[in-house]
């Protein structure tokens, strides 16, 4: 008897703990969802449209001035003449090389490696959608507007691409250099270089098939209130800028003015350009990121480095300052003018321990100095009209440039009178009032680039010892970032010695 | 009583037959030599005869024996003693401790087995080791007690651990850190186990061993095994510690203000006439550097005026003095001597059918850094009954709760990390205000007022980590509740059902707070909870049936067993403090951030093994195990492992039976295979899109990781044959052995393109092996009655290769994975030296033919056109350890010293102290060395911020010889005598003095060859010097 009770408590103790039950070892995480319940629904494939659009400004590698879209703004003006650093500061965007200039052909660099990962982020969450919206269950219009949207950013992403790792394009060559690979779908992710000409066709395509799926007013689908997401408008704006890079004057001018008629944005008032450039809000944005406190990215934030008043190391170290050369042109009567302070000793900083340097901005401002949250801005219409202008003045139509820059400029200076330059005149004219306007939001860089124009810091307030290189010549390769060393060893298509031109 | 009955009868006849001798009754006392404790339970037995007897719990006994016969004394752990009667009715005996003894069980998967019959390869560490060594944490006993095992430093936070990896580095990308069994459940958190409830640490090496951990076993194992109690006399000890902890290695040895000044000079002074399209001579450079540099330094610490402090000949003007020299001193400032308190009690005891033993300890250590400390309580019992014969249960409970404030050193170059600022701040940097003539500026109560204002760029501006460090908090709360119980059945002789349950759980409360006077939480002032917790299960219920057939000895065990880990997170993040002096998340206006998620892991496996041996000669023994993990696929989940195993005993043999100067001799070889699933994530296979809101807008982004579906089991193959021997009495005992370890179907994170958008997936591919020898010499250089001084030596070397990739080459940091190289080849840019017209650094580039082949190579003045090369390992040719243990009468002396030849530290700290991005960082001594004028002959280029990414870039300049010798740990015990503890009633009096990291020998000042496995450094809580004193009464 005594040895049944043992086998029973043995028995009852193997069977109520050795089988487990068969779904076990089935887990999932509670942050994340498995790929395919993403194109279940229409829905879902716009909540991964979102994602793209929350990608825009996020932190990224754990690397503090890597925060998204806002990064690649202020890494093309620091490779520019206009924004001064007076000081090395804590060592972002001068030690780490924009500044300097020592980074665009280190391929193991990050100024190489972030947004070519960033761009390449969109595109292939771009692709996703594009390829699996149409099996989503969900309304057909909602369909073409997540395609839309989807189409822009990757247009968006390859135009960024290109510009950066491609030679400059020019109008009147085949443009067969290589620039970078060319992935349009989920399936073949592995891809060689392609040239210039081709990764331009593409965008061209994916932008104006864009702006016809979007370009539908009876879509109810496509009244966003947040300017987070691709209207039409947008995407022409988008087009227009490609159509300024290709020196493709017609189709800028059109793109340009087909923005300008679509959009319901305004120009803002002269109150308004003194508010901060931090609120989407403002009626001249026509697309941007809206920034809710708890999503904030601290000292990764465009305002982290840009604003005069954020409290952040850099900032108080480091406020960023205009080429006095530039500031000069302004007019005396311009509202653009008094977002400087050509002393350095005008303003009231937060706290004492801010320093001040002569021809600090006051251009970018975040409304909580204890708080790096603020909206960012993409595309505002005063780029439209320049675009506009410049396209004009390049087919030779300077009255209805001079109009263009008349319409803009007015809004900015009560004592402005409309120009009456053509030709080369009126286009530097243009230029300048292009690098007034569009101070700090992420242009320099590419418009020396498309211009063929000379890098030269000379003259100016740059400090040498802070910016180090002072003059680079046009067509210098340092104008093309070298490949990523990271794409080039994962990816056998392309030539190892890629970078060694 | 039957036993004894029939005990009677057999001394009966013994007694009768042996008519020819006179028995006469004899008595004593049995005690241990070293402590003169009694020893219960000895055995004492007339030689020759099967009379015998045992000691009772006080040591004595009587037996009745031939007046001219001899007495057996013998114990488990103890040396069998002889003595002969010689006519005497009393006859005491000392017996002496034996080392070889001690070791006779090894603790392995699932059990324990003699040491003669164990055909493994493992190490253990007694608690008698421990007793003199009082570590806050135990995993840091293990250094240097093994061959085959490398050791990382653990950081100078109170209770923190060092990495160990076991034979060589067994995966690239996945886990290679050891499992940890603690009561025979895995446990990952060993450090915060009471040192003093350890009665065993085992390190399993060969796969032979851990083969039956199979599915988290492939980077050895680690087995805990804790206290119960033993005899039937009540033990009660009491143990109280004092000590100090300092800092263990030195600061770098960086510039002075007088030395700096000028030093920066120069660097301005040639960035002027370096940048590219300059337009300054030498001369107005000069003048613009001395005109400037105090401006872009922030602060003048001298007492001339800002324009006058460098001349235009590049010297510090000669009547410039410090206006407050003692307020310079960063590293001093955040240094103290932390002191060290730790209180203990435990008891135990047994009867024959329970036994129980129980403890309870509290910790308070502060560490070297300002505010860092860590304050402990730990419970624990441990109860086990037999209330049948056939029947055993047992549960052994333990809790900790810690506190902890911790210095903030998560990021090498975080401006909380007080580490990295003291290091890097220039020595021009007060850390108080002062007025124009250098007194302090007090405020309105008299108080001193940190300075953070007048900084240079590179000084760290607005920030303060002293302020900082004192006014936020990093606190850590740690509750922990380990459960362990089982259930033993016997069904008949050798038949047995083991069921085993732990369950565990860890939670974690971190607060953070970041005040609103300076600093990341400045304006503001901002807090964050972040509060996770594991809950992990684990089962598994085992049949073992143990016999032995004349000279057939075996046992079988078959077993299942499930592990299950849950862990939670919830993280909560406010800015906008309402009143100070109130960190709680409800004191604070705008939330930042909140979240929650629970991940969970789980596997699942069955076991078997057999053990064989002929006559305690011949063994074998194998093993197989089959598991599954939840990281893996369904259809891929599954892996198989096995074992075999076998040792020759030569030592039994017939052959050698007269050679008396060999006391032991066995061969023993094993090969296996066991498994990792040691992933990044607990999802590696699945492809996800995470949630990401676009503000209030629902939203998804696609991983950065691709999934796989046909993830499976990275697996490690290992083979090892080992050589143990013993001479002269087991005087010098010594192993030699050989591994080779092969991990195939590496968990690797392959990278992919960054234009697909996807950064890496996980897969197996890849093989790589690690092959090494051991060696292991021990010898009793001393051994006489009352002194003993015994010395080991361990020696290992390694060598590991990859075999096999999934891509021709994979860059990581300074590391380039590529077949015939290790994983801790570096891969960098080759410094040239400097050019001595130029003065710039000079980097190896390769020369290539139209073809892109490499024909030569030539030097470069731009780094971003250098070659990547090649130079070196971070691996060392040798490594190992040297124990020195002497006894005199009651004293007890260790010292272990540890060693590394060959190997290279990439040292990136003293790298950034050479470099000079900006103006205000601190500088190492060397650059004293840097090149001046065309002509000059240095290793230091010249000083120039605007060019240092030119100059200072990361390249093989940074490499610095990693050999080491270290003095780990002193200790020293006396046993107070007995006759004089007798007298006060105690059963025992220890005191004793220990001293951890005491000193190391390194290539540079500063720099820890111990960092880490991969040769890097980092500005971290460097390793704590501790000193302890302490005493233990037992009762």
């Amino acid at each position: 008897m005594k040895n049944i009770v043992k086998i029973l408590a043995g028995l009852a103790l193997v069977i109520s703990l050795v089988s487990c039950s068969a779904d076990f070892l089935e887990t999932s995480p509670t942050s994340s969802y498995d790929q395919s319940f993403i194109f279940t629904t229409t829905d879902n494939a716009f909540a991964a449209v979102n994602g793209i659009h929350k990608s825009m400004v996020r932190q990224y590698y754990s690397r503090q001035n890597i925060g998204g879209y806002p990064s690649f703004q202020i890494a093309m003006d620091c490779l520019g003449e206009d924004l001064v650093f007076p000081t090395a500061g804590n060592g972002w965007w001068t030690n780490t090389g924009e500044v300097r200039w020592t980074s665009n052909r280190n391929a193991n660099g990050w100024l190489s490696a972030f947004p070519f990962r960033i761009s390449y982020l969109w595109v292939s969450n771009a692709n996703m959608i594009i390829d699996n919206v149409d099996a989503a269950q969900g309304p057909e219009l909602q369909k073409e507007m997540i395609k839309g949207q989807a189409l822009a950013y990757r247009g968006m992403a390859y135009f960024w691409l290109v510009q950066l790792y491609g030679d400059r394009y020019d109008a009147s060559s085949s443009n067969s250099s290589l620039a970078v690979p060319l992935v349009v779908n989920t399936v073949e992710v592995k891809k060689p270089l392609e040239s210039v000409a081709n990764i331009y066709a593409q965008i061209c395509a994916d932008l104006e098939q864009s702006i016809s799926l979007l370009n539908n007013p009876s879509n109810s689908y496509i009244n966003f209130s947040s300017k987070s997401h691709f209207k039409a408008a947008t995407v022409m704006g988008l087009r227009a800028r490609v159509a300024l890079a290709m020196q493709d004057w017609a189709n800028a001018k059109k793109y340009a003015e087909m923005a300008i008629s679509t959009t319901d944005a305004t120009l803002m008032s002269r109150t308004q350009y003194t508010q901060g450039f931090n609120n989407a809000d403002n009626p001249e944005w026509m697309w941007g990121f809206e920034m809710i406190p708890d999503q904030t990215l601290y000292f990764y934030g465009y305002m982290a480095y840009m604003s005069w008043n954020f409290n952040s190391s850099n900032i108080r170290g480091c406020p960023k300052c205009i080429n006095n050369v530039l500031y000069d042109k302004i007019p005396a009567t311009d509202v653009r003018k008094g977002l400087f302070d050509p002393t350095g000793k005008a303003y009231t900083m937060p706290t004492s321990s801010y320093k001040k340097y002569p021809y600090m901005n006051k251009k970018f401002a975040v409304a909580d100095y204890s708080s790096s949250v603020a909206d960012a801005n993409f595309m505002r219409l005063g780029e439209m009209y320049l675009i506009a202008a410049e396209a004009c003045a390049n087919l030779n139509d300077a009255a209805t440039a001079q109009n263009y820059l008349y319409t803009l400029n007015t809004t900015r200076d009560t004592g402005y009178t409309k120009s009456t330059s053509t030709g080369a005149t009126l286009l530097e004219e243009i230029y300048t009032y292009r690098r007034i306007e569009l101070w700090g939001e992420g242009f320099r860089f590419l418009d020396l680039k498309r211009l063929n124009k000379d890098l030269n810091r000379n003259g100016t307030n740059q400090n040498a010892a802070v910016c180090y290189t002072m003059e680079v010549p046009a067509g210098d390769i340092l104008w093309k970032l070298a490949i990523p060393q990271e794409e080039i060893d994962a990816n056998d298509l392309i030539d190892p010695n890629i970078n060694n031109q | 009583m039957r036993k004894i009955k029939l005990f009677l009868c057999l001394v009966a006849v013994a007694v009768s037959s042996m008519a020819f001798a006179q028995n006469i009754a004899v008595k004593g006392s049995v005690a241990d030599r070293s402590t003169g404790e009694p020893v219960a339970f000895a055995s004492v037995q007339v030689k020759g005869t099967m009379i015998g007897t045992s000691t009772d719990a006080n040591g004595q006994y009587t037996i009745t024996a031939p007046s001219n016969g001899t007495l057996v004394f013998s114990f488990v752990g103890y040396k069998t003693a002889e003595v002969a009667i010689n006519g005497r009715i009393v006859v005491n005996a000392d017996l002496e401790f034996d080392t070889q003894q001690l070791e006779e069980v090894v603790f392995v998967a699932y059990g324990t087995v003699s040491k003669k019959d164990f055909t493994g390869s493992a190490v253990a560490l007694e608690s008698k080791k421990l007793e003199n060594r009082p570590l806050t944490n135990v995993t840091n006993a293990l250094e240097g007690i093994s061959a085959g095992v490398q050791f990382t430093s653990a950081s100078g936070q109170p209770g923190s651990s060092g990495g160990i990896r076991i034979r060589g580095f067994g995966s690239i990308n996945a886990s290679n850190s050891p499992l940890y069994v603690v009561d025979g459940v895995p446990y990952d958190a060993i450090s915060n186990i009471n040192s003093d409830d350890i009665e065993n640490i085992t390190i399993l090496k060969d796969a032979a061993s851990s083969a039956l951990y199979g599915s988290r076993a492939a980077n050895g194992v680690v087995l805990v095994t804790t206290k119960k109690g033993r005899s039937e006399k009540i033990t009660f000890n009491v143990k109280v510690n004092q000590g100090v902890s300092v800092r263990g290695i030195q600061e770098y040895d960086r510039l002075d203000a007088y030395q700096y000044v000028p030093m920066e000079w120069e660097g301005l002074r040639n960035s002027y006439l370096s940048a590219s399209g300059s337009t300054y001579t030498r001369e107005t450079a000069n003048a613009a550097a001395s005109a400037n540099i105090m401006t872009q330094l922030g602060n003048n610490p001298f007492n001339v005026a800002d324009g006058q402090v460098v001349g235009t000949d590049g010297k510090l003007n000669s009547s410039a003095k410090l206006l407050y020299t003692d307020d310079l001193d960063w590293s001093k400032a955040i240094a103290r001597t932390g002191y060290k308190q730790e209180y203990s009690v435990n008891a135990g005891g047994a009867t024959d059918k329970a036994d129980y033993y129980m403890s309870l300890s509290y910790l308070n250590e502060e560490g070297y850094s300002i505010k860092s400390y860590m304050e402990r309580a730990n419970a624990r019992l441990n109860i086990n009954v037999t209330p049948k014969k056939w029947l055993k249960a047992g549960i052994n409970l333990s809790g900790t709760m810690a506190n902890s404030n911790i210095a903030n050193d998560d990021s090498s170059t975080g401006y909380v990390n007080p580490f990295f600022f003291s290091r890097t701040i220039g020595p021009i940097y007060p850390i108080y205000q002062h007025d124009e003539s250098g007194n302090y500026l007090l405020d309105a109560n008299g108080e001193k007022q940190y300075e953070w204002t007048n900084r240079g760029g590179s000084a760290h501006p607005g920030r303060h980590v002293i302020a900082e460090t004192l006014w936020n908090d990093n606190l850590y709360k740690r509750n922990i509740l380990n459960t362990r119980a089982y259930v033993d059945i016997t069904f008949f002789k050798g038949l047995k059902l083991s069921v085993n349950g732990g369950y565990d759980f860890r939670n974690y409360l971190n607060s953070g707070y970041d005040n609103p006077r300076v600093g990341d939480g400045s304006p503001a002032g901002r807090s964050r909870i972040t509060n996770y917790r594991y809950d992990t299960f684990n089962f598994n219920q085992l049949l073992t049936y143990t016999n032995s057939i004349n000279n057939h000895n075996f046992d079988f065990l078959v077993g299942h067993e499930s592990y299950k880990n849950d862990y939670k997170y919830v993280y909560g993040m406010k800015q906008g403090i309402v009143a100070e002096g109130n960190t709680e998340l409800v004191n604070f206006t705008t939330i930042n951030s909140l979240t929650s998620y629970t991940n969970q892991y789980r596997t699942e496996g069955y076991i078997a093994r057999a053990n064989y041996n002929y006559s305690h000669k011949y063994y074998l023994s194998a093993s197989f195990r089959r598991d599954a993990t939840s990281r893996f696929y369904k259809d891929a989940r599954w892996g198989n492992f096995w074992s075999v195993g076998g040792s020759w005993r030569i030592d039994q043999e017939a052959f050698l039976a007269g050679t008396q100067w060999l006391s032991a001799l066995k061969l023993r070889a094993s090969y296996g295979s066991v498994g990792n699933d040691g992933t990044d994530s607990w999802y590696s296979w699945q492809s996800l899109y995470g949630i990401l809101n676009n503000a209030n807008e629902s939203g998804f982004i696609q991983s950065t990781q691709a999934g796989n579906t046909e993830l499976k089991w990275e697996k490690n193959m290992s083979f090892d044959v080992a050589l143990e021997f013993g001479v002269f009495n087991n005087r010098i005992t010594g192993q030699f052995e050989f591994f080779h370890r092969i991990s195939d179907n590496l968990l690797f994170q392959v990278p992919l393109p960054s234009s697909s958008g996807v950064l890496s997936q996980w897969q197996n591919i890849g093989t790589m092996y690690n092959r090494g020898i051991e060696v292991q010499l021990s010898g009793d250089i001393i051994r006489k009655k009352d002194f003993n001084w015994n010395m080991t030596l361990n020696l290992s070397h390694l060598k590991n290769e990859i075999t096999k990739l999934p891509q021709e080459e994979i860059i990581s940091g300074t590391k380039k994975y590529m077949v015939g190289h290790s994983m801790y080849d570096f891969w960098l840019r080759d410094w040239a030296g400097v050019d001595s017209e130029t003065g710039n650094s000079l980097y190896y580039k390769d020369i290539l033919d139209e073809e892109g082949n490499v024909t030569s190579k030539e030097t470069t003045d731009d780094y971003t056109k250098a070659s990547y090369y090649y130079v070196g390992t971070s691996i060392p040719k040798v490594y190992g350890s040297l124990l020195n243990t002497l006894t005199y009468k009651g004293f007890d002396l260790s010292f272990l010293l540890t060693y590394q030849l060959g190997g290279l530290v990439y040292d990136s700290s003293y790298g950034s102290l050479m470099s000079y991005s900006g103006y205000g960082s601190a500088l190492h001594v060397d650059i004293l060395n840097r090149w001046q004028n065309p002509g000059d002959i240095t290793t230091v280029p010249r000083v120039d911020v605007g060019r240092n990414a030119y100059q200072n870039t990361g390249s093989s300049r940074w490499l610095t010889n990693a050999s080491y010798l270290a003095i780990k740990n002193i200790s020293l015990a006396y046993n107070l005598p007995k006759r004089w503890v007798e007298k006060i009633d105690l059963a025992g009096i220890r005191i004793y003095a220990s001293g951890e990291n005491i000193h190391s020998f390194t290539a540079r000042k500063g720099m820890d060859p111990q960092y880490s496995f991969a040769g890097t450094q980092s500005n971290v809580y460097s390793p704590a010097r501790i000193y302890t004193f302490g005493l233990n009464v037992q009762f």
